[in-house]
């Protein structure tokens, strides 16, 4: 799937050392804390830059790598607003619950519920956050994960998921909580510093701030716009809240990291830091894939925009690190799921209803505590593996299924824990049902079914207000007619837990003050660049027009894309030349090139210019030519309109040439290309050692066909068509070229012009066996963008005399790439960059 | 900022220790790095060690002044900015940098054709004092198309290089695989992360590419490649018959960089040349080759009345620019110092190079009793 998909050795090193330092951290902490320290809040020693750290890093996973990437890729910076929002929902965290929690002396967020409504509700809650730890954080980062692994690296996806479980398991079964912070934290350094890197690069590649400032469309910058389809503010504003207190303030993966710390302060710290590197993702996560839109526009798979831009523009080492990120992403967000599982499994499952509340000794807590998190690791794998399984659109369901599950419980804590008046009935009626509403309405609007009520489904952040405001509702109501039941227990008053006066907090609260200013300041300097940055074009004042060959037009109505440099060249045999080719409308498959039958596809003009083999073309009615290269989506098209006034056993008898009198023979020791007609050669996986003399390998990795205007492996001599190229005296090749034609995996058709002065050809490759990118992986229009060797030859041959001195009498040979006697080494071709889309059409065209 | 100086560097031998600490070793050794043995590059700076100059004390004497008249153009100091091509990748934005230093400071810039800057975009910068190098473009359509972008972009003066017949042959290049833009290899990639601050600035400043010919070129050059299709369009060998077209196309000053032989310069004269650079391009095309110091004397009493006579390679220091301007140069360009001054100092380090050579120059007039420029010949202590 990936181009280029080789990593360098130096690659591999660098995830060794990654994995190493994960795994030493991880151990030595284990091995460092003491002997009965709690797997579940450590010996709640944790400093705050760890509980900052970890949080971030926890936070960071390979979904949300990926998919903020992709959504910066196609609208920009909008996407940004979940991440400079959340210090408002920190501030929440630290500020407001933290203090609670830490008073309540609880380790799981149910165990603050069971206080407060009783164990009906504890029950229910305890259930419910199982589910949603494996929904949010083991399966579904886990099948993203180990899916991008086994893109790098070749494996099968069993293979990666396997490799990142064991190692996320390992030291989380040994260390527990204080095992996951330590390695957390490390992986949050290592994944800013990785992520800085990919944005230095892509800076380096798209021609620094300035190039940016002006290749990037104003509009990416915005980060306010009532009018988005993606994120209209007004509902950011609504729904993103009712999200921002359920993640942040409740969930129990997060605030385990406050249940860890040592006092009120500390954890305050913790939460102030990590909203402070909540500041960084806008800029070295959602920031690079603005700048890959800038470098390489109109992919539609946003989702593979990370890893095009990674294998496209990291250089060697850099890939190696790029994949230890992910793992880092991976591995900080599993190993906290596993951890919680297991705490909220062993602590509100295990104890209160199997042991029946029995007090349980901390040497069985740890042995449990193991155990299930050894469970959880295999119901992560079994998940993660049943993921590959659905529909695409079931795995995105999982994702936004998210927004809906925030409703019930930001009501329970933000209704039911800050006003008394809310009963155990109100609470658990309002849980329930808004539960059961939110999934339904969720479901409902992501398969966009609306029942024929209305035309559809409002943004899901209006839907998640919506829904928070019919769950609040719900409580409210029941609570009202319902009174308190006996096991109901308020929590303390605010000012009695927060330790309002003391200097600490005074000087925490002066951290989250400047925080503010400075989140205020970005939201006005980015206003300022959206509105003023311009992204004026900078192509070229003047191009000689001897030197770039017009590029496709797509369409006579349509305008061209604008590329700001030549699409081609030609380059007399001195450079590598490039051609872009998309996707088109399927031509009609008869040799015959009709009017604009090819108007969609790439052009290439001045065969009589390209580099002779032989004698140079003078004369364009001797030798001259155009080519057209598109592909429709099932087969790639290469057309060729060829004039040439003496056609080779048209006009002349068939003659041999001295070196073999077999020439016309079909067989391994005939010359296919003796003759009139056209070659192509397709090095697919565009792998190409510098060494001299390398060819292509006759396979679908590389080959070198011919068409020829006399003769056939179809049709025999006499008829034009197919004929098995080179390296046929290899007999793999050739048998591979022979299964080709005869499976019509390759068809050429040729028509000779009415006037005998010149032939068309079609021909047509099929991916699949004939493109294969890399070991049994063929290319597919899928694929955004996928580079590929590629190097053409027409072939004239007039009377025999008139080729005299020439090797086999020939008269013109002229090549696409390449130096004279060396054009047919694989690293003397040109590139052909094949898009899976259509040509893009330039937004300032529009 | 114009008037900076680091006192931390009063000797060009310092820029280039720092310089030398901050740009990575493949973009350092292009710049310090001469043809084969480097035999040249040492000779030029011996030879122009070699000169003395006598001071004259007793005579009335007020002060010196650096002015020099060319061209109809009044510059603050008898020195110029040599081209250096691939500036941008010994330090990001160089060429921008210098060029907006010798505009500040009222001294020419001459901007190489091989830049990582656009033209045009020097010439906005310098605010139209910038001068252009021209290699011979041997491609008839690329010679009208930069000829045109020159005279539209307001140079005023038109420098041709025609001491690069060959590819200068330079081992530590070849060694390193030198590319613009870099490639990443192995080792490349160690010597830039070894090299924070040159990382950080080339990251800000974007891929060094030649933008001044990127409209020529066809994309993703190789370097093995780059250099035969440099020779075939834009620096092929040029002869006195293939500077006449140029010289029918410019009507402005047009000045001929790389002769040492007397018997070119009268060929330059005869062309209708405005000035001659004599130099051998900082030892980095002959390795045999004779410094130009050594013939300057000989040229400068015998032409200097026909023709402007200007003077480079292997000055470093206001001495050395003494010593040319005593031999019978009328003014001098330095490449090196200021690229090492830029590698060491960043923005600033334009402004401080030139501000040093020109301290260290006032001093040397001062202390010779010379007040201007053109009196300087008198103090030489001939052989």
């Amino acid at each position: 799937m990936v181009e280029n998909a080789v990593l360098h050795s130096i690659d591999f090193y660098v995830i060794g050392i990654y994995v190493f330092l994960l795994l030493a951290i991880g151990l030595f902490v284990s091995m460092r804390q003491a002997k009965n320290a709690s797997l579940f809040v450590g010996d709640k020693s944790v400093g705050f830059a760890s509980i900052g750290m970890s949080i971030w890093g926890t936070n960071i996973g390979p979904s949300f790598l990926i998919a903020s990437f992709g959504a910066a890729y196609s609208s920009g910076m909008l996407i940004a607003n979940f991440e400079w929002f959340a210090w408002i929902f920190l501030l929440i965290l630290g500020m407001v619950f933290t203090p609670f929690y830490l008073k309540s002396n609880v380790t799981t967020i149910p165990q603050i519920i069971k206080r407060r409504f009783g164990d009906g509700m504890y029950r229910l809650l305890s259930i419910y956050s199982l589910i949603t730890i494996v929904i949010i954080w083991l399966g579904s980062g886990l099948y993203v994960g180990g899916l991008l692994f086994s893109q790098f690296t070749g494996w099968e996806l069993w293979q990666s998921v396997l490799l990142l479980l064991i190692i996320a398991t390992s030291f989380t079964i040994v260390g527990g909580l204080a095992a996951v912070i330590a390695t957390d934290a490390f992986q949050t350094v290592l994944m800013i510093v990785g992520m800085a890197a990919l944005t230095l690069i892509g800076l380096y590649e798209v021609g620094g701030i300035d190039g940016l400032m002006a290749k990037a469309p104003a509009e990416y910058w915005r980060l306010i716009d009532f009018d988005s389809e993606s994120v209209p503010w007004m509902s950011f504003v609504l729904g993103y809240p009712i999200m921002g207190v359920w993640f942040w303030c409740t969930d129990q993966t997060i605030v385990q990291r406050v249940f860890a710390s040592k006092d009120v302060p500390t954890a305050q710290k913790g939460i102030l830091l990590a909203a402070v590197l909540k500041i960084l993702p806008p800029f070295i996560f959602i920031l690079p894939g603005i700048i890959f839109y800038v470098l390489q526009p109109g992919i539609d798979n946003t989702d593979g925009a990370f890893i095009a831009m990674v294998s496209e523009y990291m250089p060697i080492g850099f890939r190696g690190l790029m994949i230890a990120v992910l793992m880092a992403a991976l591995i900080s967000t599993l190993d906290s799921g596993l951890n919680s599982f297991s705490t909220i499994f062993t602590l509100d499952i295990y104890q209160p209803m199997i042991k029946k509340g029995k007090e349980l000794s901390g040497k069985e807590v740890r042995l449990i505590g193991r155990i299930v998190t050894l469970a959880a690791s295999a119901l992560a794998f079994v998940w993660a593996l049943a993921m590959e399984g659905m529909a695409t659109n079931l795995f995105e369901i999982f994702q936004t299924l998210i927004a809906f599950l925030a409703p019930p419980l930001t009501t329970l804590f933000l209704v039911g824990l800050l006003w008394k008046r809310v009963t155990t009935a109100g609470a658990t009626y309002g849980f329930v049902l808004g539960c059961i509403t939110c999934m339904t309405v969720g479901i409902c609007s992501i398969n966009g079914q609306t029942f024929g009520l209305f035309e559809q489904w409002p943004h899901f952040l209006n839907l998640t207000f919506i829904l928070f405001i019919v769950t609040s509702a719900i409580t409210i109501g029941i609570s009202l007619v319902t009174k308190h039941s006996a096991d109901e227990e308020f929590l303390p008053k605010f000012k009695d837990v927060a330790n309002t006066d003391s200097s600490q907090n005074k000087s925490i609260w002066k951290g989250w003050l400047i925080l503010a200013i400075v989140m205020v300041g970005l939201y006005a300097g980015f206003e300022y660049l959206a509105r003023n940055a311009g992204n004026t074009s900078d192509i070229p004042s003047s191009l000689p027009t001897e030197l770039s060959s017009s590029p496709t037009t797509s369409s006579s109505t349509k305008k061209t894309a604008s590329h700001s440099e030549p699409l081609t060249t030609n380059t007399d045999g001195l450079g590598a030349p490039e051609v872009n080719v998309y996707r088109g409308e399927t031509p009609t498959f008869d040799g015959f090139i009709d009017q604009n039958e090819y108007q969609d596809a790439t052009m290439l003009t001045g065969v009589e210019n390209w580099n002779p083999q032989f004698s140079a073309v003078s004369d364009p009615k001797d030798l001259s030519g155009t080519v057209w290269i598109k592909h429709d989506g099932e087969y790639l098209y290469f057309a060729f309109d060829i004039v040439d006034n003496l056609m080779y056993g048209v006009d002349t008898p068939r003659w041999l040439p001295q070196e073999n009198p077999n020439a016309h023979e079909l067989t391994r020791e005939g010359f296919p290309w003796f003759g009139d007609g056209v070659e192509v050669l397709i090095n697919a996986k565009n792998s190409f050692s510098q060494e001299d003399g390398e060819l292509n390998k006759g396979n679908g990795h590389s080959w070198q066909m011919v068409v020829s205007t006399h003769k056939s492996r179809l049709g025999g001599l006499g008829v034009a068509g197919l004929l098995e190229g080179e390296e046929r005296s290899m007999l793999s090749a050739w048998n591979n070229y022979q299964k080709w034609i005869l499976n019509k995996d390759m068809e050429a058709k040729v028509q000779i012009k009415p006037d005998a002065k010149g032939y068309t050809v079609e021909w047509r490759i099929r991916p699949d066996p004939c493109l294969e990118i890399s070991p049994g992986e063929f290319w597919s229009a899928d694929l955004p963008v996928t580079k590929m060797g590629l190097n053409l030859a027409v072939a004239d041959l007039d009377n025999e005399n008139e080729g005299a001195g020439n090797w086999g009498n020939f008269w013109h040979e002229n090549w696409w790439s390449g130096e004279r006697d060396k054009r047919t080494w694989l690293k003397q071709w040109g590139t052909m960059v094949l898009h899976g889309k259509t040509q893009p059409i330039s937004t300032q065209d529009i | 900022m114009k008037d900076f100086f680091d006192p931390r560097y009063p000797d060009i031998s310092d820029l280039r220790a720092k310089a030398q600490k901050r740009i990575p070793n493949f973009a350092f050794d292009y710049l310090e790095g001469g043809c084969m043995e480097e035999i040249s590059v040492a000779r030029n700076r011996s030879d122009v060690a070699a000169v003395q100059l006598r001071s004259q004390l007793l005579t009335p004497f007020d002060k010196s002044h650096l002015e020099v008249e060319l061209f109809g153009h009044t510059y603050s100091a008898p020195f110029g900015i040599a081209p250096i091509g691939l500036q941008g990748l010994m330090w990001p934005k160089a060429p921008e940098i210098l060029a907006k230093s010798a505009a500040d400071k009222n001294i020419p810039y001459v901007l190489s054709t091989v830049s990582s800057a656009s033209l045009e975009s020097i010439a906005e910068i310098s605010q139209g004092k910038a001068w252009y190098q021209l290699y011979n473009p041997t491609d008839n359509s690329i010679r009208e198309d930069l000829l045109n972008r020159i005279k539209q972009a307001g140079y005023p003066v038109l420098v041709v290089t025609v001491d690069v017949p060959t590819f200068g042959f330079r081992p530590r290049d070849i060694k390193n695989g030198l590319a613009m833009p870099p490639n990443m290899t192995v080792k490349n990639i160690l010597q830039m992360l070894a090299k924070p601050s040159w990382l950080w600035e080339t990251a800000l400043a974007g891929k060094p590419e030649m933008q001044t010919l990127k409209p020529y070129m066809p994309k993703d050059m190789p370097m093995d490649q780059l250099a035969a299709f440099m020779n075939k369009t834009v620096m092929g060998r040029v002869d006195i018959e293939g500077l006449k077209p140029i010289r029918d196309m410019w009507q402005g000053p047009l000045v001929i960089k790389g002769l040492i032989n007397p018997q070119d310069v009268k060929l330059a004269i005869e062309l209708g040349a405005d000035g001659v650079v004599i130099s051998n391009h900082g030892g980095r095309q002959l390795d045999a080759g004779e410094s130009p110091i050594k013939p300057l004397q000989g040229i400068a009493k015998k032409y200097r009345s026909d023709i402007k006579i200007f003077m480079d390679s292997g000055l470093r220091s206001g001495t050395n620019i003494a010593a040319s301007l005593a031999s019978g140069a009328d003014f001098t360009f330095l490449g090196r110092p200021f690229v090492y001054g830029v590698g060491a100092l960043g923005k600033k380090g334009g402004y401080h190079t030139i501000n040093t050579l020109m301290m260290q120059l006032t001093q040397i007039m001062n202390q010779l009793g010379c007040s201007k420029v053109a009196d300087l010949p008198q103090y030489l202590v001939e052989e």
